[in-house]
């Protein structure tokens, strides 16, 4: 049996919203507006090379989602940080993996969690996500641990459960709808500047 | 100090986390949320006069997309790879409460307790930042002791998982509208 690997570090905000950044659901949400968006968009196009002129309800939602797509969204997604990490009676997070399974706990309490018990898990840059059920994954920051460390982690995870990367059904099918709404706009300027 | 153990089946779990309301409900409920807008607008568009096959394409392409997505149920999200029935057991006392099963053990002190919906068969414990902790009724002998030690030591929960579930379908039902009277009234598409 290997040696513990172990680490301690604060909760913060941006772990908070790097770790839904990867969760479904919110690319999912991101994905439908920026589909609403282009759809919109491509109208209010295609009306304005045709009969130049604007068309205002379009234009107007375009212009709404795009800013709800690079302001409205990531600020939510910020508060939405702020407020469960306010909610937490404690921010510390200590946290120990070894061949039996992880544990990570502060002050209030624990999870010990066996490695048959991790369905899967992801990594950002900044942490390693491991989900023993779909909804909320344990945040495992790189920085609460030495540099060499984070290999060992990366290791000792992968061999205990399914890396996952890929973006699951949902999400594939919004990615597929969003590329087919840009190829129709690209298809309709190009059926406009023929003619 | 309380204890409690029981098997455990996971169908109860998820069961315990919907609030008694079935994976199959859920999945009903969430695409009706969806598809009752998406009906209604394509019924509009065609009153309007409006070319009703965009409307008909972006809703099926939408529900589509929705019962993929709906394909594991909420609960099960929840819930997590549990086996279908595994042992588990309960520990209260002053300080907190212990849950143990075949995934792992969980100790959070009362202070980490954000709420606790009492169903006939479950206590539902809310942690901040985790999946919520069942404690299923049957695993204790002495359960007048556990409601009185909860009562003391929790506040009830806010919202019952059956009103999270219903308001969850409520945000799904009422921005599929907005995009729906969109698309039906507004839009000349």
């Amino acid at each position: 049996m290997s040696s513990p690997i172990a680490g301690q570090t604060q909760l913060q905000e941006p772990d908070v919203v790097a770790a839904w950044a990867l969760h479904p659901l919110p690319r999912v949400v991101r994905l439908s507006t920026l589909l609403f968006t282009g759809s919109v968009a491509t109208h209010a196009v295609t009306i304005w090379i045709r009969e130049r002129r604007v068309e205002w309800n379009s234009a107007g939602t375009a212009v709404f989602g795009l800013l709800a797509l690079t302001l409205l969204l990531p600020w939510l997604t910020r508060v939405a940080a702020r407020i469960k990490l306010a909610a937490e009676p404690s921010t510390r997070l200590e946290l120990e993996l070894d061949d039996t399974g992880y544990r990570a706990g502060n002050e209030h309490g624990d999870t010990a969690t066996r490695w048959q018990g991790l369905e899967h898990w992801r990594e950002s840059p900044t942490a390693f996500l491991l989900y023993s059920s779909r909804v909320m994954p344990q945040i495992v920051p790189k920085r609460a641990f030495e540099g060499e460390d984070v290999a060992r982690l990366r290791t000792l995870i992968g061999a205990h459960a399914k890396l996952q990367t890929g973006s699951g059904c949902l999400v594939i099918v919004m990615k597929v709808l969003a590329g087919v709404t840009v190829l129709s706009f690209v298809a309709s300027l190009f059926q406009l500047l023929r003619t | 100090m309380l204890r409690g153990s029981a098997v455990v089946e996971r169908r109860e779990l998820e069961l315990a986390v919907a609030g008694g309301v079935p994976p199959m409900l859920q999945r009903v409920a969430m695409i009706a949320a969806m598809g009752v807008p998406l009906v209604c607008m394509t019924v509009l568009r065609a009153l309007r006069g409006g070319d009703v096959r965009v409307a008909l394409l972006t809703s099926a392409v939408a529900l589509v997309a929705l019962a993929i997505g709906m394909g594991t149920s909420i609960s099960r999200r929840i819930v997590g790879d549990v086996a279908e029935r595994s042992d588990a057991s309960y520990e209260l006392d002053e300080v907190g409460v212990r849950v143990e099963n075949a995934s792992g053990s969980v100790r959070v002190d009362w202070s980490a307790v954000a709420g606790v919906y009492q169903s006939p068969s479950a206590f539902l414990l809310y942690v901040h930042g985790r999946s919520p902790l069942v404690l299923l009724t049957r695993a204790f002998h002495d359960l007048p002791s556990v409601r009185a030690l909860l009562a003391e030591k929790t506040t009830p929960a806010r919202f019952g998982p059956r009103r999270l579930l219903l308001f969850g379908c409520g945000m799904l039902f009422f921005f599929t509208s907005l995009a729906a009277v969109f698309f039906a009234v507004v839009a000349r598409v």
